[in-house]
């Protein structure tokens, strides 16, 4: 695919569907394990999250010419992801699955269950909101564009949240120390 | 990061990498967005030509027998057929578009063989699909754009090429440092593109982002590039945290050269104070104002919670309204928001236009003020008496309900002093516009999906029927299954090509059906559940904001059918519409076909890309020349070769990625 499909991506605006090349194929593979995985934490479930994930992929792609132009469009994929599986257990009546369910995420013995516990204590917005700081690596205000939250709401989620946080693995703390 | 963060984010990030991901498809992810569009706009059965008078000669049809040419199709082509099967019969029944008056006389549909030899080209083309290819109507010459990358990193060059037969092109020289050149206009031995410039772009001492025009008139030997005035994408973003610069059209004739677009951003409600007003759910921008949408709790006073929950003041944990969880709307007029004319301006995506007399500079003209509080797209036209100019705006009320608005029509003979004609009906999008000799045609989108054109004709917008001419020649290809969608339409001095895809919707071909003594609940086309009664009348939808108290979500899951005095009298139980659906996504099956007409829409012949390409393809894009016409197809590698096996997961490493392949269609 030369570059004139590439740049064709962030011109798609009116075009078909399909003449989509190069750039979202790039995105697609750079970004949507990583959703998957970040929403997955932050649902705890991963059959919701790779879902989600994809329906926000298909979204993207959809309206990729507006999409690649934003500053963080993984970020816009993981709110849009969130936001659907949410709408999506409501529509079925249905809450988030808890962190640590049996039929949550299958994880090996190698990641600390505490971890999870403690996490599974945190309401949805402030997981999302230490997923994205601490496993996305984004800054308080990419955080704030990626949940359509002010910087100022963001840092009071990620101090709650590490607060309680803190609390519950205050073994691991000393462990380390 | 102190040292618990850092072992927090190592400790996710464990967790992360161990969870186990089901496998993605990028395959999955475009059929599923090409789902989604078909949902969109689905039901309806493809309808829409191309009328103008160019293209309108009854040429002889000619069946074509060349050995790498022919392509049959379903349905094989009879000369006798008119199209008046009894689905297409149902189709018209059902149409929206007939209120617009059309012409009597025009034959519906006939399905007429192929006229092509094709032939592959080898190389490619090496123009954009996204740019548009213009004709230059003095010389018959063909223009489109290429890219190339950059003299630096991220940079982008754009390739202005010409063509005289659509498939050899060669490059007018490079024009640095563009980003989205999508639009040229030619006339006089003039050539005119215009788009974006890259952030970086050293255009002139202006570091702004905006709209950007280049020019030549030595046939590509020197160009000229400008920053159109005022425009400056960096700040709106700066200010609004987003923003965009759209190029709507530009177009030339002997008034010189005119140029329309919008900067526009989104409202972000974290940067105005809206006060006590809830917004949890996000804003709209609405005829005078924004609606805020707050969260469905029952009780105002209650905060919405991340469960879904609402939370009172005291503390008590209650359900969310269940009543389809309607949400609270507030409308907060812009005087409230403490915003400016100019905010409002970017908000509203109001329309600019820039005028260039002589090759002058570029200068922004004063345009009446638009109906509806959104512009979606405009089109420009040019010929001897001046400009036209089709206005498509969006209008959604102070209470959030859309409001269908006309597109308006505008004329000027300068360019600077315009005049409001007749507004145009019934237009959910616009395609394109041309005017010959004063008459003004558009090729349009209706609501249902399909798309025609109308004309201008003693005062008056008129179909000119041909949308239901290619609707009744598809509907002799497609199957009873099968939804129809034109994705796009191109015409030219041979005839006038048709990009139809054609799909099965996954919702429908499914058949769920969950039926009890009374009431039976369907999931129908876009997921959408539909509980009827014995007699088969429908009784209501979950989904429906409109009627909650026959059909509606249970307070226990589920869906309840409730009677006049709201006692529940059924429910479909959450474990009942789970059997029943299983896993709800399934891939659509889709073909593509390239329909011509060469008589002005009265017959139409049909190619299946498929077939065409010996694999699974797409039309990426259309180019009608003198001779015929030259289709560019992508092509999903199967694992044997025969279009009929199972697609390849191009997601998979190991796989071949897509390829494009280009076929020359000549007449004769």
């Amino acid at each position: 695919v030369d570059a004139t499909a590439a740049w064709d991506d962030a011109q798609a605006e009116s075009i078909p569907i399909d003449a989509i090349g190069l750039d979202f194929t790039e995105f697609y593979a750079a970004t949507r394990d990583q959703v998957v995985r970040a929403l997955s934490l932050t649902l705890g479930d991963s059959d919701l999250a790779a879902d989600a994930t994809d329906e926000a992929l298909a979204r993207a792609y959809l309206k990729w010419a507006i999409v690649s132009r934003l500053d963080n469009p993984g970020g816009w994929v993981f709110r849009v992801g969130l936001n659907w599986a949410r709408s999506s257990l409501r529509r079925r009546h249905r809450p988030a699955r808890r962190l640590g369910d049996a039929d949550s995420l299958d994880l090996p013995p190698v990641v600390e269950p505490a971890l999870m516990a403690a996490l599974a204590g945190l309401s949805v917005r402030h997981r999302s909101v230490v997923v994205c700081r601490y496993l996305l690596g984004y800054s308080d205000e990419e955080t704030a564009n990626a949940l359509a939250l002010r910087p100022g709401t963001v840092r009071s989620c990620l101090h709650r949240a590490l607060k309680r946080l803190r609390a519950d693995l205050g073994h691991l703390r000393e462990e380390n120390n | 990061m102190d040292p618990f963060e850092h072992e927090l984010a190592n400790g996710l990030r464990k967790a992360a990498t161990t969870t186990n991901v089901r496998p993605g498809s990028l395959a999955k992810a475009r059929t599923r967005a090409r789902s989604l569009q078909m949902r969109r706009r689905r039901g309806s059965v493809a309808a829409g030509v191309l009328a103008l008078s160019a293209v309108t000669i009854g040429v002889a049809v000619v069946v074509s027998d060349g050995d790498r040419g022919v392509v049959e199709v379903r349905g094989a082509a009879d000369d006798s057929f008119t199209g008046q099967s009894e689905s297409q019969d149902s189709a018209a029944d059902t149409s929206t578009s007939t209120q617009v008056s059309a012409p009597a006389a025009q034959p519906r549909g006939g399905l007429a063989p192929s006229p092509f030899t094709w032939a592959p080209v080898a190389g490619g083309l090496p123009i954009s699909n996204a740019a548009p290819v213009t004709r230059d109507l003095a010389t018959g010459a063909l223009y489109g754009i290429g890219t190339q990358p950059g003299s630096s990193p991220g940079a982008i060059d754009s390739v202005p090429m010409k063509s005289t037969d659509g498939v050899t092109w060669t490059p007018l020289g490079t024009v640095a440092n563009t980003a989205y050149m999508r639009n040229l206009s030619v006339y006089d031995g003039a050539l005119y593109s215009v788009g974006t410039a890259a952030i970086t772009a050293p255009i002139k001492d202006a570091e702004d982002w905006g709209d950007i025009v280049t020019r030549t008139s030595t046939n590509g030997t020197d160009w000229s590039t400008d920053l159109l005035p005022g425009i400056d994408v960096r700040a709106i973003r700066k200010k609004y945290g987003a923003g965009f610069s759209q190029t709507f059209d530009v177009v030339s004739g002997p008034a010189g050269t005119l140029f329309a677009q919008q900067v526009a951003s989104f409202f972000d409600p974290t940067r105005f104070d809206l006060g006590e007003v809830d917004a949890t759910l996000g804003v709209e921008t609405v005829d005078g104002g924004i609606v805020a949408y707050g969260a469905p709790c029952t009780d105002e006073s209650a905060k919405y919670t991340d469960e879904g929950m609402c939370e009172l003041p005291d503390g008590t944990i209650v359900e969310s309204d269940p009543a389809l969880f309607r949400t609270r709307q507030t409308m907060i007029p812009w005087a409230e928001l403490g915003v400016t004319d100019e905010d409002i301006d970017v908000f509203t995506g109001r329309p600019r236009f820039f005028l260039s007399t002589s090759g002058g500079e570029f200068v922004e003209v004063q345009f009446p003020t638009t109906a509806g509080n959104y512009t979606e797209s405009i089109k420009l036209a040019a010929d001897a008496e001046g400009f036209a100019a089709v206005v498509k705006t969006r209008k959604t009320q102070p209470n959030g309900e859309p409001v269908a608005v006309d597109a308006q029509y505008f004329t000027s003979a300068d360019g600077v002093a315009w005049t409001q004609g007749p507004d145009v009906p019934q237009i959910s999008w616009l395609v394109d516009l041309e005017r010959t000799a004063g008459v003004a045609t558009a090729l349009i989108g209706r609501a249902d999906g399909s798309q025609d054109t109308v004309s201008l004709v003693d005062g008056q917008w008129r179909s000119t029927g041909l949308g239901d001419s290619l609707a009744g020649a598809v509907a002799a290809v497609q199957t009873d299954e099968e939804v129809a969608g034109v994705n796009s339409i191109v015409m030219g001095t041979s005839g006038v090509a048709a990009n139809v895809m054609l799909a099965v919707d996954p919702y429908v071909a499914a058949e769920i059906r969950i039926e009890h003594q009374n009431y039976t609940l369907e999931l129908r086309s876009e997921s959408r559940w539909i509980v009827v009664d014995v007699s088969g009348a429908e009784i209501g939808s979950p989904m429906d904001r409109a009627d909650s108290t026959a059909v509606r979500w249970g307070r226990e899951g589920g869906v309840e059918v409730r009677d006049e005095s709201g006692n529940v009298v059924d429910t479909f139980t959450d474990d009942e519409v789970q059997a029943a659906s299983g896993d709800l996504f399934t891939e659509p099956t889709s073909r593509w076909l390239l329909m011509f007409s060469q008589d002005g829409g009265v017959t139409w012949s049909a190619t299946e890309i498929d077939k065409l390409v010996g694999a699974p393809g797409a039309i990426q894009s259309m180019i009608v020349t003198d001779t015929g016409v030259v289709v560019k197809a992508s092509v999903t590698p199967t694992s044997s070769g025969d279009p009929t096996d199972e697609t390849i997961d191009t997601a998979d490493a190991s796989a071949p990625a897509s390829t494009f392949v280009v076929f020359d269609g000549r007449l004769g």
